[in-house]
């Protein structure tokens, strides 16, 4: 386990660093800085100084040096556009929102997943399974911007059931979480759903039948024990996935979170904050990957012998 | 009845039409076979009979045909404005309406499709052509070269491609081709993997080999005999790449950073009609229709692809 654990964590710092190397350079190489498109506002003093703040008049290899010396201290730096707020403080103010909305939503995908896979998987009646496929089929077929620009059209704008805009009451909960947690759901249905039958199937559970074990207790203990590894393991790409949606979640319903402010900024072309936010969002997506990983890997002896 | 009079019986039975030959077709009554079909066939066959992979097949053809020769059937251009007949509701004249500026929506429907789906089968084909060859040398060297290989695609893997998307539009601008260059750099991993994974399996049977025995050079091994065995799933991958490629475009275009006008795509279209979605959901239902029924479509041709070359697989 250690060698496991130690492993995949060299991996993780490596994939950090390739991720903000990458991330640096990209943002170097784009023509021109953001001062001079219409530098006529500024004045060339002004503009010499700000050159300076920034540290553009330096060699790349020491804004490259510099500005990972001060990312290992947790300084990004400060915002182009937003002169005097610093990256930190953006993320501080806008990681939190993003941060209850996901949770939400990893939530309910987790919750309403799990459940309809197992349904699924253990029902016997057809129409249980064909409405199941329905709702599955749509939820991954039909990206979820669509879904939340279909919501606000039906539920807010025709039926003017839930608001449309911000997130400051649990009803302004309902349609990001679904927008977000319909496609996970699906997928979460999906990888239930195939795993449980395959482990109904195993000669352990007829053991545990023959031995009169109650039905719920077989599921529950002996069914679904095995079958939920695979969802575990998908909790890393969800987070991913989570992540990109609220990019544009956010931008629809107008939430002030951390996904609607990067595109704001690519909107904007605010290079640091691009920076800032990319590295940021990459690395928590890292970081969740590796803790699916190590849970996976603590439940199910198996993985950290083949790894 | 005697002994005798059994055997007198028994030859008057045997006549000389017995020791005839037998016609030609006769001569296989008894073997037991089915039709011998080819490959393609076969996989038609099996793919033919999921009656909703066949319907999505339908729909994208239909589409394909619609979107290319659009020019030819339709009256209207792209960019025609009729400033007197503006945000127009469906009609015989202008089947999906007119937009703010009196534009076909139909006609814009489809030059938009016209750029989703190039994006969409084009960075499917890119992909391919990356995803086989990285993934045939990492699975076919194996060794520490396949292990540095394998660790670069997880690094990719580990982080959300779209970011990666985001800053390689950033630095190539907004247009369709450094579109096409992000999704085709950030999403042939898991073709990697998974030929990566099959050449590893292939490459230990006796065929390959044999292949080496009688002095196949490496390259002719790994393309000749490896890969085209592993035809089925890489096919199967490559139907699930089209989707995922036109959600990423669409995604960012209607988020407001991918396409932009002039070169306006399915994801563009939608994005314009977000200010206007509460006075003219009608406008709004075109662009979200063709996104959802294309991706729709083409995942249910994944699944049939999927029964198709892969029977054995489970269905789940």
């Amino acid at each position: 386990m250690v060698k496991y654990t130690a492993k995949r964590i060299l991996q993780g710092l490596f994939a950090m660093f390739i991720l903000t190397t990458i991330t640096f350079f990209m943002m170097k190489i784009i023509p021109g800085n953001p001062f001079n498109k219409d530098n006529k506002v500024i004045p060339a003093k002004q503009m010499a100084a700000l050159v300076e703040k920034y540290g553009l008049d330096k060699t790349i290899m020491e804004q490259y040096t510099d500005y990972m010396k001060n990312l290992l201290k947790g300084d990004m730096g400060i915002s182009y556009n937003k002169v005097d707020m610093t990256i930190s403080s953006i993320i501080k103010r806008t990681a939190p929102v993003t941060a209850k909305l996901g949770m939400v939503a990893f939530g309910v995908s987790l919750v309403a997943g799990v459940t309809l896979g197992i349904v699924s998987a253990l029902s016997k009646k057809r129409w249980v399974n064909n409405i199941i496929t329905v709702i599955v089929t749509i939820g991954v077929s039909v990206p979820s911007f669509l879904i939340g620009i279909g919501m606000m059209i039906l539920f807010g704008v025709k039926l003017k059931l839930f608001p449309l805009i911000g997130l400051t009451s649990p009803r302004h909960f309902v349609l990001p979480t679904i927008a977000l947690s319909l496609s996970p759901i699906s997928y979460i249905t999906r990888l239930t759903r195939s795993s449980l039958r395959d482990v109904m199937n195993q000669d352990y559970i007829t053991l545990a039948r023959s031995k009169g074990t109650k039905n719920i207790k077989v599921i529950v203990m002996h069914g679904l024990k095995n079958a939920l590894l695979p969802v575990i393991t998908y909790c890393g790409p969800l987070i991913s996935g989570l992540v990109t949606g609220s990019f544009v979640t956010e931008s629809l319903f107008s939430i002030p979170g951390i996904g609607a402010q990067f595109v704001n900024s690519v909107n904007n072309r605010d290079y640091t904050l691009i920076m800032g936010l990319t590295i940021f969002l990459g690395l928590l997506v890292i970081v969740f990957n590796m803790l699916a990983d190590f849970v996976s890997a603590a439940v199910d002896p198996r993985i950290k012998l083949k790894g | 009845m005697t002994q005798e009079s059994k055997i007198n019986l028994a030859a008057n039975e045997i006549d000389q039409s017995m020791f005839e030959p037998l016609a030609q077709e006769d001569k296989n009554a008894e073997y037991i076979a089915v039709e011998v079909k080819t490959f393609a066939k076969d996989s038609w066959d099996r793919f033919r009979k999921n009656k909703l992979a066949l319907a999505g097949f339908i729909f994208i053809a239909t589409l394909v045909a619609l979107v290319v020769l659009v020019p030819i059937l339709s009256p209207y251009t792209y960019d025609g404005m009729e400033m007197e007949n503006r945000n127009a509701l469906p009609s015989l004249k202008h089947i999906f309406g007119t937009d703010r500026f009196g534009r076909d929506i139909f006609v814009r429907i489809m030059y938009g499709g016209r750029i989703s789906l190039a994006i969409g089968f084009a960075s499917a084909g890119i992909n391919l052509i990356i995803g086989v060859v990285y993934g045939s040398i990492a699975g076919y060297y194996g060794g520490t070269l396949d292990a540095v290989m394998m660790r670069a695609v997880d690094i990719i893997y580990s982080v959300p491609s779209m970011l990666y998307v985001i800053l390689i539009l950033m630095v190539f601008g907004n247009n369709v081709w450094s579109m096409l260059l992000a999704i085709s750099l950030t999403s042939w991993v898991s073709m990697a993997r998974q030929v990566r994974a099959q050449v590893m399996s292939l490459k230990e049977q006796e065929f390959a080999l044999a292949a080496m025995v009688i002095g196949a050079s490496k390259s002719r091994i790994m393309f000749k005999h490896l890969v085209i065995n592993a035809i089925g799933p890489i096919i199967v991958c490559l139907t699930s790449m089209v989707p995922g490629a036109i959600f990423t475009e669409s995604f960012l275009s209607f988020v407001g950073i991918g396409l932009s006008a002039p070169s306006s795509s399915w994801g563009t279209l939608a994005n314009e009609t977000r200010q206007i979605y509460s006075t003219y959901p009608i406008q709004v239902i075109w662009p979200v229709c063709a996104i959802c029924l294309t991706i729709l479509s083409l995942n249910f041709i994944g699944d049939g692809v999927g029964e198709a070359f892969q029977p054995k697989r489970k269905d789940n």
